[in-house]
């Protein structure tokens, strides 16, 4: 089932009253079992566009189709709650949303807005809390007195806990170091592999997104200006247009070709790149 | 989220926005003072033709400054019924009987439903509540069938020119404060407040601290509303429903977003005090400032006008001058 | 006379764990400093102590000759500016026009000269436009700069970069790296930065490594970055092009192609 845009238009309100368009006769589908990347200059409508995906934001124009559910929603008495909870969203610095006095308790939090009973919350949080990487005894601590990268990872435990089939993320690894980085790059494939859920991912980290999405949206003042794979994306004739960086292996690859003469190949990651060399220089 | 600007700062030119706010701001309190002192229901209604024609040669759009009223509409109908009934002084206008009885209290109930359901849908709610006011009491004069109680209501002369005195001073009072904050901003304002309130060092009042932490809150305001949609947005997102009912359930709601933003405000409290410190400020040192407030003719012959404005309302009360 | 000396610096957060200890450096008129940790390492906490928010247990630091104390940290204040990492929480003024007026209304700067050093200084970072615009109206990159304007009205000779580009988007990172840069070169500012970002290092004139409050490397970048082994135990992340390198060095064919090793190790300082 998955997302479907259809002509969807998103204006809002400025100081003067004047009208902005933030998205722009966006069709779009978003499949299950999906790994998908949506990159984009600040402003080109990626936050506008993943916050119609759980319906924070219902369109000016056009509708959504979100799974079983359609925004805007024609009956008023129609609980929105269905579908947060079928499309989890974790927002740019998640850390910021804990409040509660554990972090059993905030993971908890979601859950039970969604109806489950304490026992059935806690089930739920305590899995959770596995699957992001945190141990047992920090679960009855308070929230604010762990690092910021474990305040973000119980964050996305909360979302998860959840249950959602749809995992849409903003800028997961924005602010973490690199080691955070990785770990949490790597929860996400193993969610998505292992448990087979879809993940959508707003980034500019191009390293990223060429290691993990199997497609990749690139977004442009509210129009969708690139659908496709990594290897179309680099190759592509509009690429200077999209204003984005390449990965570091393609643009170190780039560079050996042109000054040592190394025929070129697409290589995305540093373990590519490194067989590459092996290849060619055993021979 | 660019659509929040602090203040209700109209942007204009005219005269009033030449003063110097410090000016502004006296003059203010002047005229406070002066429809305060008025004495009588004549000089209050002249006071409210010159406030008007001042008001109107400013340029502001008069829609807005009325505004002010409809708020305080349910105040003033409440005023003005309690004052007709108790004055019973001058000529008398209107005498009738009025019943409460199971006829007129079953239909002013009835009325009271109906304005409610349909209250949402119409576009003139004043002039509607005060429709429903009148006929209330005109149901009471000619709905006499099964009479429980019986009353006599009058309206005097007297009454009415009470009612107008109180009703006009409120109107006044509302259109000159609204004239300090449609045409100063806030940064002005608050410089001006400052200064105005500069004696106070004497008793050790604090003016200038005072000053920077109401620039440093009207700075941060639009700030923390963004904030706090985006953690209303964040808390949505893990299924809280903000038009929840119950009140258990509301609690919750509140308490998932005061906490973050506590939170998030207690640490920029200490990095503001940081940057700061780090800045060279220092509580009590002395400061120059980077807006400039210069008194001018304008400034100087307003106050002057009002000044001596307020000079002729205290004779008028002392009786040394008779008016009418 | 190096422009700051740092001599046996020693402190700890409620005399619990030693934040730093022991640290000794100096920094030259005019270069660019960048110093590097990972998160804990103390590279926050000494940023506060160079510029007196903070007060060390022992040891000393001498700035431009005069060392810093209780009645010598105003002075020192007039000639150390300092960007931190919060956009947000360093931004004080209504608008642009009074945040960067605030360092010089503390310094009682007469109006007229003020009104002047701001306009030139927010054209300098190309904000004039902006001068009545209200924080909340402005990116990250944006107010960022503002910051950087309001240091440089303040005619400071040192500036002190504490993670000022942690929290922007790639567009700010590259616009707010750029003006650090200029800053040193074109304006001959002395420049600190702190940073956990060694790509971003690689650029600068000397770099202390810090580990746990001590000092473990420091000097040029192409020297501190040969000694990997101790690079590798302060947790923080290697660059790309000396991560390939590394490997290619390990490896028993690779490691003879001598013109892919130097154009590899020549691409790791420079790219």
């Amino acid at each position: 089932m998955g997302i479907q845009f259809n002509q969807v238009s998103y204006f809002y309100r400025g100081v003067k009253n004047e009208s902005y368009e933030a998205l722009n006769q966006i069709t779009l589908a978003i499949n299950d079992h999906e790994f998908v990347a949506i990159c984009g200059q600040t402003g080109s409508g990626k936050t506008t566009l993943v916050q119609h995906m759980n319906a924070l934001l219902m369109p000016t124009k056009g509708e959504v189709q979100i799974y079983e559910h359609t925004i805007p929603l024609k009956n008023k008495k129609t609980l929105i709650g269905p579908i947060r909870k079928k499309v989890g969203l974790v927002f740019q610095f998640p850390e910021y949303q804990l409040f509660e006095e554990t972090i059993l308790k905030d993971i908890m939090f979601g859950p039970k807005n969604f109806g489950l009973s304490d026992k059935e919350a806690e089930q739920k949080a305590r899995n959770a809390a596995k699957l992001v990487g945190l141990d047992e005894e920090i679960l009855q601590k308070s929230p604010f007195r762990i690092s910021g990268g474990q305040m973000r990872r119980v964050a996305i435990a909360g979302i998860l806990a959840m249950e959602p089939d749809m995992l849409v993320l903003d800028e997961p690894t924005r602010g973490l170091d690199p080691k955070g980085s990785d770990e949490m790059m790597a929860l996400f494939n193993e969610l998505h592999v292992t448990y087979h859920k879809t993940i959508v991912l707003i980034t500019h980290d191009m390293d990223i997104v060429s290691r993990y999405a199997k497609r990749i949206l690139v977004m442009d003042k509210g129009k969708v200006k690139f659908d496709g794979t990594r290897e179309i994306l680099f190759l592509t004739d509009e690429f200077e247009k999209l204003h984005l960086a390449k990965p570091n292996a393609y643009r170190m690859m780039e560079h050996l070709n042109k000054t040592l003469n190394i025929p070129f190949k697409q290589v995305f990651t540093e373990e590519e790149l490194l067989t590459y060399l092996k290849e060619v220089y055993h021979e | 989220m660019n659509n929040v600007t602090i203040g209700q700062y109209i942007h204009g030119d005219s005269w009033i926005y030449k003063m110097d706010p410090r000016a502004k701001i006296i003059a203010l309190v002047l005229g406070l003072v002066i429809t305060f002192l008025v004495p009588s229901f004549e000089i209050m209604a002249i006071l409210l033709g010159l406030v008007l024609i001042m008001v109107i040669s400013t340029g502001l759009p008069f829609m807005r400054m009325i505004r002010g009223m409809k708020a305080l509409l349910f105040l003033l109908t409440f005023t003005f019924i309690l004052q007709i009934f108790n004055i019973k002084t001058g000529t008398q206008l209107i005498q009738t009987n009025m019943y409460l009885s199971v006829s007129s209290i079953a239909a002013i109930i009835a009325l009271i439903i109906l304005y409610n359901l349909v209250k949402k849908r119409i576009k003139f709610r004043s002039i509607a509540f005060l429709s429903v006011v009148v006929i209330i009491f005109v149901l009471q004069a000619y709905l006499p069938f099964g009479q429980l109680m019986k009353y006599e209501f009058s309206i005097y002369s007297d009454g009415l020119f009470r009612t107008g005195f109180l009703l006009f001073r409120i109107f006044i009072v509302v259109l000159l404060s609204s004239l300090l904050t449609f045409t100063t901003m806030t940064t002005d304002l608050n410089n001006g407040l400052e200064s105005v309130m500069k004696p106070l060092k004497v008793i050790r009042f604090p003016v200038a601290e005072i000053s920077m932490m109401l620039s440093l809150t009207l700075r941060f305001i639009p700030t923390l509303m963004e904030e706090t949609s985006k953690i209303m947005k964040a808390q949505a997102s893990r299924g809280v429903e903000f038009s929840e009912s119950t009140l258990k359930k509301k609690i919750g709601q509140i308490i998932s977003l005061l906490i973050p933003i506590f939170i998030i405000s207690f640490k920029r409290a200490e990095d503001l005090a940081n940057a700061m410190e780090a800045r060279g400020y220092v509580i009590g040192d002395k400061r120059t400032k980077i807006d400039i407030m210069r008194f001018a003719w304008l400034d100087i012959v307003t106050l002057c006008l009002l000044a001596g404005l307020l000079s002729l309302v205290i004779l008028l009360n002392t009786g040394v001058i008779h008016a009418f | 006379m190096a422009k700051i000396e740092v001599k046996n610096l020693k402190f700890s957060y409620n005399n619990k764990d030693e934040a730093i200890q022991d640290l000794s450096f100096s920094i030259e008129e005019g270069s660019w400093v960048c110093i590097v940790g990972h998160n804990g390492s103390g590279k926050s906490t000494l940023a506060k102590l160079l510029i007196g928010l903070l007060k060390a247990d022992s040891g000393t630091i001498i700035i431009d000759g005069l060392e810093l104390t209780k009645e010598s940290v105003h002075d020192i204040r007039k000639r150390v500016g300092i960007v931190f990492q919060n956009p947000d929480n360093q931004f004080v003024g209504v608008t642009v026009k009074h945040d960067i007026a605030f360092g010089l209304e503390n310094q009682c700067v007469p109006q007229p000269e003020m009104k002047q050093l701001v306009e030139q200084y927010s054209r300098l970072v190309g904000m004039e436009s902006y001068l009545d615009k209200e924080p909340h109206q402005l990116s990250g990159g944006q107010k960022q700069r503002v910051a950087i304007a309001g240091a440089l009205a303040m005619n400071q000779d040192i500036m002190i970069f504490d993670e000022a580009t942690s929290m922007l988007d790639p567009e700010g990172v590259k616009d707010i790296t750029e003006f650090i840069i200029s800053l040193n070169k074109k304006y001959k500012k002395t420049i600190i930065t702190v940073t956990h970002d060694l790509e971003f290092a690689r650029l600068s004139d000397q770099l202390i490594v810090l580990n746990k409050g001590k000092v473990v490397l420091s000097g040029k970048p192409d020297e501190v970055f040969k000694n990997r082994d101790v690079l590798s135990n302060t947790e923080l992340d290697i660059p790309f092009g000396m991560r390939v390198y590394d490997k290619v060095i390990k490896d028993d064919k690779l490691k003879n192609e001598k013109a892919l090793v130097d154009e590899l190790w020549a691409y790791s300082l420079t790219k």
